[in-house]
């Protein structure tokens, strides 16, 4: 055959063209011809086990599985044949003999892809007389509801945990009709991906737990959403309740959009069931705090004393600092930094936990050129502090790919992770990683300047083929962070490399485009630096900086000697003592904006419901604002009037050309605490998700046997109290080689964690019982 | 007799037949010494097979010399063999005696088939059950290991065979070849859906042969003593002797090794003819999966592939069931049932539902709570499950129940009609209990 010539296959009369190695389903849903199908799924292996897609085709002696039979040249398929028909039919029967009748009551009913199917191929009466089978419910988390008698075993879930997930927690046990899916560790499902097995799963076995009995979805309107828990930017549906039958705005259920580039079908726990924390702790009124006390006003009485105050700030902008959510949509962070620049304020971050901002305002945008879909193109990958399995759970997933396509990933951190691909995992205190780095460096011939000389040289990591180099949250947070963002840069400039700076929250590089077009270069200040140096007046947006930024303590500290507005959707503890204004505004589900992902990908999402009682759209607030001031360029009709002023065209602002100056030495003195902020803990949404808050387990402290000695406590103890910034908690002790020399890993709930991350830790052993 | 038990089983009188020393006493290893000293062409040795006329052992009859073939041998990659010996096809008893009477037989001729395929690993899969013929077999690649007959670097010829024996953990369908190797993988023993055949993505995604222990036992023989001596033991389109395993309700019980083409009623004789001095009712003459042949077609019946094809059935393992005119055909079928009900892997929905259903209506027919319609849904069910699954345990469960109603519809219509009274029991009083023993396992199942 030659290369030109196109390989036809006939499907229900039609020539149809196919690309070698396809199967009968896939050249049908090419074509937009339909066969049933239960077991079978694009992005699953086929197994063929439902039997449901079962079609004649011309010269097999029996009907054959569309799934699994690949199609050859010439070969004649009949989807609707009598033959066909009737294995379908038959199958159907079978699925249904055993299968509860209670449509009525189960969550899955009006989606439900047996339910659909049986309207075109059950019979409208059974001949079955024995009794249906019966199983018992396993409890698998806060996540996820089983009603595991309406298991059709069609083993897409089970597909998922071993293929996606990397994490076989669902299995089969027992044979024939006695066979049950289940966990037989009756341990639950921990996978940050698990909630992609309710979407999985074709009948109503597995079904949101949070969302049990909420509404059906014929009921809901759909609203194109985007993920604003990590720099993924993962594609979103978000479902509301249709107000026009009567029903109150809200967002019933968060599920994935299909996107090739980022996230294909899934999306991870986080996306899907933080909706759960979108109308919890909210403001609901503009207040003031009037003598330590908390007054309702409206909001021309709210944005009145606004426009006040910040006019008398106006006479020392040196004292006035602006912090930012690097989650905000690029419209907000804009308007927001136009009006901030108007009033002449020199301040203003959207980097919360940058520390090492040495090399930040030299270099170009925040992105690395990298896409998502050619991360599993490279044969090496070196994660440093970086975790994209918990953090970004998408890009763990996109790794795990790459590792199993043949790619040799390494990861340098200062615990063992629990992965679940195969890694070399190099385990060091992260104050020897510019050693580490310095090997790596000498190793590849990169030429340095004189005063990298003194600078120990470490020859654990020896890499030779080229490599993506990943640079995680541990990096952002590192003392010496613009050095080693140098020193990778360097090394993948001479060996072909790449390098993928993961961003902060949600919208980095949208606020620096923001930024840029505003012609601010870019620029913002590290907040840790702001947070630290006392300033009179403190403008937070959507941040609640006690938890969102490195130093927790230190940054409440400031605030409480400072006058604090916040512009903000959620309470928190600490704001209601430190805050002096607040407005409430709007959260991702009810505005409308763009976001731009650390791949560069730009997306626009759309307010899905209407604004929690009085909150508004932050941008609405900046333009009020704006205006009373009488500034000009503040009259935007619509949020795309200022999605029109920013300049998203970052291809000619991709660039690292920074040099170091000088090389900072770090002292390893005592115990560092090495944990970034919990994936549950990354923003206010998340940590008011209940559901999502269950998941996470009992608070622990990981140190190894020999910092045990090095501090002097007995490894036997049960117990250890940890100080920081005058804060002590007490943690469960893990004594494990896996944690790094002198450092100790926390994990557990957020509100258990220490103020300061990748800070110092004072620990003490607890004897007594 | 001495046309019994010439190939497999032709040491099964020497003393202590399982050991190396009694095997080469009557010529083992002869063919293997001679492959390893002169290098034989791969090629010839399957002509040779090819020309015996050697058919797969385990059921389904295939050409093993054709089979063989299938397999790159060029192919760089590592290649396995696997030796199936799952035996577990009710009313099967033959490659148990292989196993503990005649197992450097078998190894011998695992060695010879690695060789062909060009494996330097060989896989004896053993059903769970076997725990004496793990030991022998175990004890036997010792011994044999020790002379170097395997291992490293065979006789000096530069040929590696390594042979390992693998436990089973009781399942009937990891005799199944494709599920054989899932289970060799360390995985749920669940058939895989063809294609790809294992010959191109066998065990761990690599080329793999398998064939039935039979059948490998009976490779040294055939290289022996020519692939002509053995093609004429048997029939023109079923060369050589196979084994047979009568059961059921005649006077002697027994495994019997003869050539193919042996008429029904000479195989009858040797099992001491009917119990009691009974008629014959019916046969199913290779394992339960087989259809049922009644005793008019049985009579001039010759146990050959081809001969019994035209009766409606097929030869499969050779588990000769006999069943005498007091068996009643619908607990017998019931009986049979229950054990797919037991062994569905649970993979394909109609095997997994059709399998409890069909034994469900065949309880309730003996319980007396059958409906008037219930024969013909029997039989709707049974034809929905064939040909619908990934692999033959579907047709498993459809041809018994098919071939038991098609022969004897009105045993089921009767004991539909009268509240669970068998038709056989109506005429030869006690007789019902006296078949397979339905009480004790319905007392189990109760359990």
């Amino acid at each position: 055959m030659t290369k030109n010539s196109k390989l036809t296959v006939e499907i229900d009369g039609k020539k149809l063209e196919f690309k070698p190695g396809q199967s009968i389903i896939e050249v049908a849903d090419a074509n937009g011809i339909y066969i049933p199908r239960f077991c079978y799924h694009k992005n699953l292996s086929v197994v063929a086990n439902c039997r449901m897609c079962l079609v004649e085709v011309e010269k097999a002696p029996k009907a054959l599985p569309a799934c699994a039979t690949p199609v050859s040249e010439g070969m004649v398929v009949k989807t609707k044949s009598k033959a066909t028909r009737l294995a379908q039919k038959a199958v159907m029967e079978f699925l249904l003999i055993n299968h509860p009748l209670d449509c009525p009551i189960c969550d899955q009913g009006g989606e439900c892809e047996l339910q659909d199917v049986s309207m075109g191929y059950g019979a409208t009466g059974s001949n079955f007389r024995q009794s249906k089978r019966a199983v018992k419910d396993e409890d698998l988390g806060p996540l996820i509801s089983t009603v595991m008698t309406r298991c059709i075993h069609c083993t897409r879930c089970v597909r998922f945990g071993r293929e996606i997930a990397g994490v076989s927690e669902l299995g089969a046990c027992g044979r024939g009709g006695h066979m049950e899916i289940g966990t037989y560790l009756k341990d639950g499902v921990k996978s940050e991906l698990s909630g992609n097995m309710i979407d999985l799963c074709p009948v109503g076995a597995l079904t949101s737990k949070p969302f049990k009995f909420k509404g059906r979805s014929w009921g809901f309107g759909q609203h194109k959403g985007v993920s604003m828990h990590d720099c993924i930017g993962t594609n979103l549906f978000v479902h509301v309740h249709n107000t026009n039958i009567g029903h109150e705005s809200k967002v019933m259920r968060v599920l994935p959009r299909e996107n090739d580039l980022i996230n294909e079908t899934w999306i991870a726990d986080r996306d899907r069931f933080s909706y759960m924390g979108l109308d919890k702790n909210r403001i609901s009124q503009p207040m003031v705090k009037r003598n330590g006390t908390w007054i309702e006003v409206d909001w021309q009485e709210a944005l009145t004393i606004v426009a006040q105050k910040m006019e008398q700030a106006k006479a020392a902008p040196q004292e006035c600092a602006m912090i930012m959510s690097p989650s905000i949509p690029t419209e907000e962070a804009y308007i927001a930094n136009q009006w901030w620049n108007e009033l002449g304020m020199a301040y203003s971050s959207h980097q919360i936990k940058l520390t090492d901002s040495r090399d930040y305002k030299f270099t170009g945008a925040p992105v690395s050129g990298v896409k998502m879909s050619e991360i599993s193109d490279w044969n090496s990958l070196v994660l440093i502090g970086s975790n994209p399995k918990s953090q970004q759970p998408i890009l763990g997933w996109n790794i795990r790919k790459s590792q199993l396509a043949g790619a040799k990933v390494t990861h340098l951190s200062s615990i063992r992770n629990a992965l679940n691909y195969e890694a070399d995992q190099i385990i060091s205190h992260p104050y020897d990683w510019l050693s580490i780095l310095m090997g790596q460096a000498k190793k590849s011939g990169v030429k340095l300047d004189k005063m990298w000389d003194d600078v120990p040289v470490n020859k654990q990591l020896a890499l030779t083929v080229p490599s993506l180099w990943v640079l995680g949250e541990q990096i952002t947070m590192h003392p010496q962070g613009s050095l080693i963002r140098y020193l990778v840069n360097e090394i993948a400039k001479k060996t072909k490399g790449k390098v993928l700076t993961l961003t902060e929250g949600a919208n980095t590089l949208g606020c620096w485009l923001a930024s840029d077009s505003l012609g601010a270069e870019g620029v913002s200040y590290p907040a840790s630096e702001l947070l630290s140096q006392e300033k009179g007046l403190y403008w937070l947006h959507q941040v609640h900086p006690e938890q969102d930024a490195q130093f927790g303590a230190h940054s409440q500290n400031s605030l409480d000697k400072a006058f604090v507005i916040a512009t903000n959707s959620f309470w928190s503890e600490k704001m209601k003592q430190y805050a002096d204004i607040v407005l409430p505004v709007s959260t991702y589900s009810e505005m409308s904006g763009t976001i731009v992902n650390v791949f560069g990908n730009v997306q626009k999402f759309q307010a899905a419901v209407m604004p929690y009682e009085a909150a508004r759209p932050a941008w609405k607030v900046f333009r009020v604002l704006g205006n009373l001031a009488e500034f000009e360029g503040f009259d935007y009709q619509s949020i795309d009037d200022i999605t029109s002023k920013i300049n998203f065209d970052f291809t000619d602002k991709i660039g690292y050309d920074y040099q170091p100056v000088s090389v900072n030495y770090l002292e390893k003195d005592g115990v560092l605490q090495t944990a970034v902020t919990h994936p549950l803990s990354c923003d206010a949404i998340v940590r008011n998700s209940k559901p999502l808050q269950d998941t996470v387990t009992q608070s622990i402290i990981s140190i190894s046997p020999d910092t045990l000695k090095e501090i002097g406590i007995d490894p036997k103890v049960k117990a250890v109290s940890a100080l920081q910034s005058g804060i002590k908690r007490t943690y469960e002790l893990n004594v494990t080689d896996d944690v790094a020399y002198q450092c100790a890993e926390l994990s557990g709930g957020y509100s258990q964690f220490l103020p300061d991350l990748m800070a110092k830790v004072t620990l003490e052993g607890i004897y007594n019982d | 007799m001495n046309s019994l038990n010439q190939v497999c089983l032709r040491n099964t009188d020497t003393d202590q037949s399982w050991t190396l020393e009694a095997y080469e006493s009557i010529g083992g290893y002869s063919a293997w010494r001679k492959i390893l000293k002169e290098k034989t062409d791969p090629n010839l040795i399957i002509e040779q097979i090819k020309k015996s006329g050697l058919r797969g052992r385990g059921g389904a009859g295939f050409a093993t010399g054709l089979k063989w073939s299938f397999v790159d041998r060029d192919n760089p990659t590592q290649k396995y063999l696997v030796c199936n010996s799952d035996e577990g096809e009710p009313g099967t008893c033959k490659d148990t005696l292989i196993l503990t009477l005649n197992p450097h037989q078998l190894i011998e001729g695992i060695a010879i088939c690695a060789y062909v395929m060009g494996a330097t690993k060989a896989y004896n899969y053993l059903r769970g059950e076997f725990i004496l013929h793990y030991k022998r077999c175990e004890a036997a690649i010792k011994e044999a290991t020790e002379k170097n007959l395997l291992g490293a670097d065979c006789l000096g010829s530069g040929v590696d065979i390594e042979i390992f024996n693998v436990l089973g953990a009781g399942s009937y369908i990891v005799g199944e070849e494709t599920a054989m190797l899932e289970s060799l993988e360390g995985k749920r023993g669940m058939p895989r859906y063809k294609p790809p055949f294992p010959a191109m993505h066998g065990l761990y995604g690599k080329p793999t042969t398998i064939n039935n222990t039979e059948t490998l036992a009976s490779v040294p023989v055939i290289l022996e003593k020519g692939a002509d001596w053995f093609a004429e033991l048997g029939t023109e389109r079923s060369g050589g002797t196979k084994i047979f395993c009568i059961s059921g309700h005649v006077n002697k019980p027994g495994v019997f090794e003869v050539p193919l083409g042996t008429p029904f009623k000479d195989l009858l004789e040797m099992a001491g003819g009917i119990r009691q001095g009974r008629k014959l009712k019916a046969v199913i003459p290779g394992g339960t999966s087989m259809k049922l042949i009644n005793a008019n077609d049985s009579l001039d019946m010759k146990m050959d592939y081809s001969d019994i094809a035209s009766k409606g059935s097929a030869l499969g393992s050779g588990g000769v069931i006999i069943m005498d005119d007091s068996t009643c055909m619908v607990q017998a079928l019931c009986h049979m049932m229950r054990f797919y009900e037991e062994e569905s892997c649970g993979q394909c929905t109609p095997c997994r539902e059709g399998s409890g259903w069909v034994y469900g209506i065949l309880k309730d027919m003996l319980a007396g709570k059958a409906k008037p319609g219930d024969v013909d849904e029997l039989y709707r069910v049974a034809k929905n499950i064939e040909g619908r699954t990934i692999c033959a345990f579907g047709e498993a469960i459809s041809w018994p129940v098919t071939s038991f109603v098609d022969l004897f519809r009105e045993e089921f219509e009767f004991i539909v009609a009268n509240n669970g009274k068998s038709m056989v029991e109506s005429k030869l009083p006690g007789a019902n209990h006296l078949a397979f023993g339905w009480p004790a396992y319905e007392q189990r199942d109760k359990l």
